[in-house]
């Protein structure tokens, strides 16, 4: 060890020592829970609900078949407590939690139409959903929390900046996520960055994965990810320390229909990697890989929905480990207004200004560069939704419609850029019970037509679904279409890099869904299995040609898989999850190789134990092997990741949290020549005013 | 009769064992077996093909993670492949047919080509360094870089000598004007005494060479990939001067192989497979004359006289390349695939060990 890592050893220890003491020392606020009980029933039938979603602050259950429904070990204080039920309007109220006192509250839904994402959150297809409270314990914002939950890959070059997800073995631009209704996905590049979003801001994350372009709209092909924030912020701070320097605070307040929040983050930055064998192996420090975002957002809920978010972001770009650019940096900024009417009749719209720049001075090779664009773009949507039934099925029918303009300018696009996009949608979800089962189906057609894309695209997905007590399956057959990114369309040409006139639009055809859950009826316990097959036509890839001159190409690839998991509840203070997925996404030719940067598998696994005012996680994620090109040669190694947390309520309102990531110190790198920082630790304190 | 029979046999045991226990117990060692080595870029693999048994080949993967190695040298059982942006040379057993090492190269190097000067030292060019490193490809060992000219891409060893093809192409690697050689005494990894520096006619990207019959070097300079014009350039190894200068090759050739006689072939993706004659110093298929092999990124001729025409393929969506295999009289007789993308080759013989 040299001298010159003493003071960052130091620190590390330090960090660790107030940790330890904050968690162990402080007192425990000792508070008797109580429990909350009641029953759903239809305001107009007066019939019991079950299948009622219900949320009682960071609580989660569903209303049984005759509509009771209990929460033990609620913890006392003011909460909000809420019941969602497609075809019903949304009910919510907030109720005084005593300690030691048991309460019963009867909740009567009024039959109403449902928006769009709430549909596509629990219609036949099935969505798989993951509570705010969990995605606390798995990590700060959304890109550590949902890394390896339900098969969900995030693909990140280095310790914090962009970070989009993969599912099912498609791309970072493969998966919609829609934040409160609005797609955060990059007009230009097509990827979300979840590590703008806040773990504590989110009130639940659903993943409905295969292609969903019919439900969401473009960039849906592999998967989608429907984010709903927290409406019901008390004024709330949280700010953290970490490793390499890592720090960062948010705050977040509600107030009626109104929240507000504020974040800011620094990288870590100057941290330790594994030098790959190729390179000669030891140990080195990474440089240039720090930076900032921060963020901002102002968000109304209620029938007429209003969001506006701001971000801006600095950081380096450190180039690979092989070759570095210690003097590259990046910028972007962006703004975003978006307003949503639900009722039968919706609409939304929105604007969204967005600049990036990227420069490098003196890289090492090729020339200096200083590429500024910026851009903005609108949508437009409107659709009418209709209660509907037949032969005992009831539901809702629907249609609408969505434009999108984007035009950009800059220096690293065609002078003039300009896109648009106009879709037309018609869909229908029913249920219907037969005995003590449910049936549900669901059909959505779509019809796309954009800039330069000659016809209109169509595409059709049907859903079915059955459900008797503790068994579910659930079969899909659909189609998707999405036009390439815009980046791939309008980038401007340079050294080693040409347009291709003739990029066509990725098309999933005919893929195969099938699903079975089952609650096993022991420890709270379920498992489900996940199914598909299919083939991707066209997908996009960056790919050289004879002339190693790179383009974005089409390429036609089968898509097949599955996932399986499991979940227990043996006691109410723990919980249990492990995932396996499964994605061979093959070119399709005589045995073509697994398609670059998309690992066949990943597994995890997580214990959540929260013994009143402890709660402890241990969170564990293996990545498979990874292909860093296309002949399915030279594979980066597997890696798996533990991550420890402990968490304490110090006092009312005032917890304290502890990480170490990467427990084994991995450094685990998803794509080569880009390695996360290895074992981090990081403190946390959060103050929720009464 | 029957105790007859019976003796000759046992004589003719007798005969059998004093014939074998007195053989030599030093047997002929078998002939050195002739492999075709090609450099699979995207793949970054090498591909170990037997030239007289191709369905025996065999992928070494190299272990790098960018598309970007392009040449391969070889001596006796061991080849180096640079790995381009890898910064790195991967050192292979063909014996084994894995790597015994991989050699770290100064950082940015882009190393693209190499060349075995004796049985343990090989040099490697950095293009983003402007040096050649020496290496000691048995013990992975690295001596001081070595300036050189502006982008060199490829060195050749003859008479002595290294001679370090200089591309001279500028930051969006463009050629900026016409290449040189720089030549390099191996004995002091230094500049060689005398005439160190030799001018090449043409655009520059000089990039491929090799020795032919007559002891000189052919050297090909590419001049743009794209547009303009490639020129042959023929070295004097020993006066250090460029002796003459050849055009009819059309736009990017590349690859240059020597047949052994008088014959040099040259590889071009836009016109296939073309020729040289050093006798009468005429272009025998030049421009619009070539062998349409398409993508046609590489040449080599083996001890047969065997010409492989390499087509590289798309080079990309796992789509494998092929060699053409072309008699004497340049007519396909067979052709077998390669890894995805072969960039390079050479022909080695592997000697028994």
């Amino acid at each position: 060890m040299s001298l010159s890592s003493l003071p960052s050893l130091v620190s590390e220890t330090a960090l660790g020592v107030v940790l330890c003491g904050l968690l162990l020392s402080a007192s425990a606020h000792a508070q008797a829970p109580s429990r909350v009980e009641g029953r759903v029933l239809d305001r107009v039938t007066q019939s019991p609900l079950g299948g009622v979603e219900l949320s009682l602050g960071e609580l989660r259950g569903t209303s049984r078949v005759n509509g009771e429904f209990s929460f033990g070990s609620v913890t006392p204080g003011r909460v909000v407590l809420r019941a969602r039920l497609i075809g019903y309007q949304p009910w919510s109220t907030v109720i005084d939690v005593v300690p030691g006192l048991d309460r019963t509250v009867n909740i009567v839904l009024a039959p109403a139409p449902v928006p769009l994402d709430t549909l596509v959150a629990t219609a036949a297809g099935g969505g798989i959903s993951i509570s705010g409270t969990e995605l606390t314990h798995r990590g700060t914002d959304l890109a550590h929390a949902l890394d390896g939950w339900e098969g969900v890959v995030v693909r990140r070059t280095g310790s914090a900046g962009p970070a989009a997800p993969q599912v099912r073995g498609g791309g970072p631009d493969e998966v919609l996520v829609l934040l409160d209704g609005f797609a955060i996905n990059d007009p230009l590049t097509g990827r979300a960055d979840l590590s703008r979003i806040s773990s504590r801001d989110v009130e639940r994350v659903t993943l409905v994965p295969g292609a969903q372009t019919t439900r969401a709209g473009g960039r849906a092909i592999a998967g989608l990810l429907v984010v709903d924030t927290r409406h019901d912020l008390r004024p709330e701070a949280s700010g953290w320390y970490g490793s390499h320097r890592a720090t960062g605070m948010r705050l977040g307040a509600s107030s009626g229909p109104i929240t507000a929040s504020l974040s800011g983050e620094r990288y870590a930055s100057d941290y330790p990697y594994s030098v790959p064998e190729v390179r000669g192996g030891g140990a080195s420090i990474r440089r240039n890989a720090g930076g900032e975002q921060y963020g901002a957002s102002l968000t109304s809920d209620g029938r007429i929905a209003l969001s506006l978010r701001g971000a801006l972001s600095r950081r380096g770009l450190p180039g690979t480990t092989t070759n570095p650019t210690p003097e590259a940096r990046g910028s972007d900024a962006t703004v975003f207004v978006g307003v949503r009417s639900t009722g039968a009749l919706e609409w939304a719209g929105s604007l969204q200004w967005l600049e990036t720049r990227a420069e490098d001075p003196e890289p090492p090779t090729g020339l200096s560069y200083d590429s500024y664009s910026h851009g903005v773009g609108g949508t437009l949507e409107l659709g009418y939704r209709h209660r509907a039934a037949f032969a005992g099925w009831r539901g809702e029918v629907g249609a609408g419609t969505e434009v999108r303009g984007d035009r950009f300018a800059g220096d690293g696009v065609r002078p003039g850029t300009s896109f648009s996009h106009a879709a037309l949608r018609l869909d229908g979800a029913f249920h219907r019970p037969s005995g003590s089962a449910i049936w549900s189906l669901a059909a959505v057609t779509r019809l796309d037509l954009w800039t330069h894309s000659g016809s209109p695209r169509m595409s059709l997905r049907l859903d079915a679904g059955w459900r008797r007590k503790r068994t579910a399956f659930t079969a899909a057959v659909g189609s998707g279409v999405t036009p390439p990114v815009l980046s791939d369309l309008f980038f401007r040409e340079g050294v080693g890099v040409k347009l291709n006139p003739d990029l066509r639009p990725e098309r999933v055809q005919w893929e195969l869904e099938a699903g079975v859950r089952q609650e096993l009826g022991v420890a709270k316990a379920s498992a489900s299995l996940r199914l598909f097959s299919g083939r991707v036509d066209d997908m996009v890839l960056w790919a050289p040609d004879f002339r190693f001159v790179w383009s974005p190409t089409n390429f036609d690839v089968r898509r097949r898989g599955g996932e399986l998991t499991l979940n227990a509840h043996p006691e109410p203070d723990l919980g249990l999850d492990a995932s396996a997925s499964y994605s061979a996404v093959t070119y399709d030719i005589p045995d073509g190789a697994q398609v670059e940067y998309r690992p066949r598998i990943t597994y995890a696994a997580s214990v959540l134990w929260s013994p009143g005012a402890w709660s402890a996680d241990v969170r564990w994620h293996h990545v498979g092997r990874r292909f860093p090109n296309s002949a399915g040669t030279n594979p980066r190694p597997a890696f798996s990741l533990l991550d420890l947390g402990l968490e304490r309520q110090i006092a009312a309102g005032l917890s304290a949290r502890g990480e170490i990531r990467d427990l084994t110190d991995t450094r685990a790198e998803f794509i080569a020549g880009f390695p996360t920082p290895g074992r981090s630790y990081f403190l946390t304190l959060n103050l929720v005013l009464p | 009769m029957t105790l007859h029979r019976r003796n000759g046999a046992l004589v003719a045991l007798l005969l059998s064992w004093l014939v074998v226990g007195c053989a030599d117990t030093n047997a002929p060692l078998p002939d050195p077996e002739e492999v075709l080595l090609a450099v699979n870029s995207t793949a970054n693999t090498l591909s170990i093909v037997p030239v007289e048994h191709p369905e025996d080949a065999v992928q070494v993967p190299l272990g790098g993670t960018t598309p970007t190695p392009v040449g391969v040298s070889a001596r006796g059982g061991i080849a180096v492949v640079p790995l381009g942006l890898d910064n790195a040379a991967a050192v292979v057993d063909l014996r084994d047919a894995q790597v015994m090492r991989l050699v770290p190269l100064p950082a940015n190097s882009g190393a693209t080509g190499s060349v075995m000067v004796d049985d343990s030292f090989a040099y490697v060019a950095n293009p983003n360094l402007n040096t050649i490193t020496r290496i000691n490809y048995l013990t992975g060992d690295t001596t001081q870089q070595v300036p050189v000219g502006r982008y060199p891409q490829a060195i050749i060893f003859t008479r002595g000598k290294v001679f370090v093809l200089n591309g001279n192409l500028d930051e969006s690697f463009s050629p900026a004007g016409p290449s040189w050689l720089t030549v390099i005494d191996p004995a002091t990894n230094a500049p060689a005494e005398g005439v160190d520096s030799i001018p090449l006619t043409g655009d520059g990207n000089a990039g491929f060479a090799d020795v032919a019959g007559d002891g000189l070097l052919y050297v090909m300079n590419t001049g743009s990939f794209f547009s303009g014009e490639g020129r042959l350039s023929i070295v004097d190894p020993v006066d250090r001067t460029e002796v003459a200068s050849f055009s009819g090759f059309g736009t990017g050739p590349q690859s240059v192989a020597s047949g052994g006689a008088s014959r040099i072939f040259v590889s071009s993706f836009a016109e296939g497979l073309m020729e040289f004659d050093t006798d009468s110093n005429k272009v025998v298929l030049g421009e619009d004359e070539g062998i349409p092999i398409p993508t046609n990124s590489a040449v080599a001729v083996d001890s047969h006289g065997r010409v492989y025409g390499i087509e590289s393929g798309p080079c990309r969506g796992g789509q494998r390349g092929k060699a053409h295999v072309l008699d004497t009289q340049l007519k396909e007789v067979r052709s077998f695939p390669l890894g995805e993308c072969p960039s390079g080759v050479t022909v080695v013989r592997i000697p028994p060990e």
